[in-house]
């Protein structure tokens, strides 16, 4: 019975500490009611699980009105934060997808083409500044946080995020010397073994940013800002949201803008052939730019409402 | 003129008017909820559902827990769940008076 207990309370860890404070073992004796001497099957537990995620959701106030204004706002700030590391990781591929574009000029559209682009540089630039500024802003309460002992609560997400980077700039030395023996051609394909490394260094890119942007999340959810820092958090955050789809939709006039006179970029081939512009490596481009807009508006709607609540 | 919302109370069948309907009759704990539940709705409410319901009902001082020594806390509808409660049968019934009357199965009251 014993055992039955405890894999039964195992299903709490799904849900927040706080709530399993107060509600956790009535939830428990619930279950051992519903169940009555029964194994959870694994629908149940995955029904559990649904239902303990939902209440983290709600308790960090990402859904619902559970949680306080200051919360939400804390919250949504964080989500815009998270989708501006998302954009980087799109910004990054669509960089590479566009690198070189300026060689196609002379061709129809290509006016537009260059405005977006030029719109997409500034807003990345613009919402990189206001991203830094966030981090000032906040960086007098880590500060205060780390010397009242926060240590160790951030050390662990940090110290990967640390470790990640080390890897990135050995990563990056060992490519670009490889990259220097290698002919054109070879950096462009030619090399299946380099090819394989940039795909590698990508990835591992791409775990460092999430890496800092969970330890950054960590440490922003464990400091204490007053009223109003966390209003300037606030509007920082909605500027930096609007940044993501400015950013976001420029990608995509780009693009649009490319298919009609120089497709045959998009497409990697010969000058004057007209393939479709619709590669699966743009498409992927834009629909993780998208998702990091919806992220970004979300995370931006949630800071306005509570910017209104509170 | 949009139906209003009484306490976040909207469908019949969502779990926090399930609750608030079962709580009517008197103080439950959770399992007790969850049959009566059963038996008068035909609905069955996973724990984490009903937990879930119970969590925003009592964030909203709909219903409260009542002191108990055992691990099955009873709770019990407050004052405002009664109102919210009755606003939301309203609401249900005016529906129903509507569909009943369209469908023909009460007379038509003429004006």
């Amino acid at each position: 019975m014993s055992r039955d207990r405890d894999d039964l309370a195992g299903l709490l860890k799904w849900y927040p500490a706080s709530w399993r404070d107060r509600y956790g073992a009535e939830l428990v004796a619930l279950m051992e009611d519903d169940l009555d001497g029964r194994r959870p099957s694994l629908r149940y537990r995955a029904s559990m699980a649904a239902s303990g995620m939902g209440q983290r959701a709600r308790s960090a106030g990402l859904t619902g009105d559970g949680a306080a204004p200051e919360v939400r706002m804390h919250t949504g700030a964080l989500v815009v934060l998270a989708s501006w590391a998302a954009l980087l990781l799109g910004g990054a591929g669509f960089a590479k997808a566009s690198e070189h574009y300026s060689y196609t000029l002379g061709s129809a559209g290509h006016g537009v083409a260059v405005t977006a682009f030029d719109v997409v540089t500034a807003a990345a630039v613009v919402g990189a500044v206001l991203v830094l500024m966030g981090v000032s802003v906040a960086l007098p309460a880590t500060v205060r946080f780390l010397r009242a002992g926060g240590w160790p609560s951030v050390r662990g997400p940090v110290v990967v995020a640390v470790v990640m980077t080390a890897a990135v700039v050995v990563a990056t030395v060992g490519v670009g010397v490889w990259a220097h023996h290698l002919t054109f051609h070879q950096r462009n394909g030619g090399d299946g073994g380099y090819g394989f490394a940039i795909l590698a260094w990508v990835l591992l890119v791409a775990s460092t940013v999430a890496a800092w942007t969970r330890a950054g999340i960590r440490v922003a959810r464990r400091i204490d800002l007053d009223r109003g820092t966390l209003r300037v958090e606030a509007y920082l955050a909605v500027d930096v949201a609007a940044a993501v789809a400015v950013t976001s939709a420029a990608i995509g006039v780009w693009w649009i803008a490319m298919s009609d006179g120089a497709s045959w970029f998009l497409a990697g081939t010969r000058p004057g052939t007209h393939p479709s512009p619709v590669t699966v490596q743009l498409a992927m481009i834009e629909g993780w730019l998208v998702a990091a807009t919806a992220l970004a508006l979300y995370g931006a709607s949630l800071v306005i409402r509570s910017l209104r609540a509170a | 003129m949009a139906p209003k919302e009484p306490a976040g109370l909207r469908r019949s069948n969502d779990p926090p008017v399930l609750i608030l309907t079962s709580l009517a009759s008197g103080p439950k704990h959770g399992h007790a909820l969850a049959k009566d539940i059963e038996g008068f709705a035909g609905v069955h409410l996973g724990p984490g559902a009903l937990y879930g319901a119970i969590t925003r009902l009592e964030e909203r001082g709909l219903i409260e827990p009542l002191a108990s020594e055992d691990r099955r806390r009873p709770y019990r509808i407050t004052g405002a769940g009664s109102t919210a409660l009755a606003d939301a049968v309203a609401d249900m019934r005016r529906i129903a008076d509507v569909g009943a009357t369209r469908l023909g199965l009460v007379p038509r009251v003429l004006a």
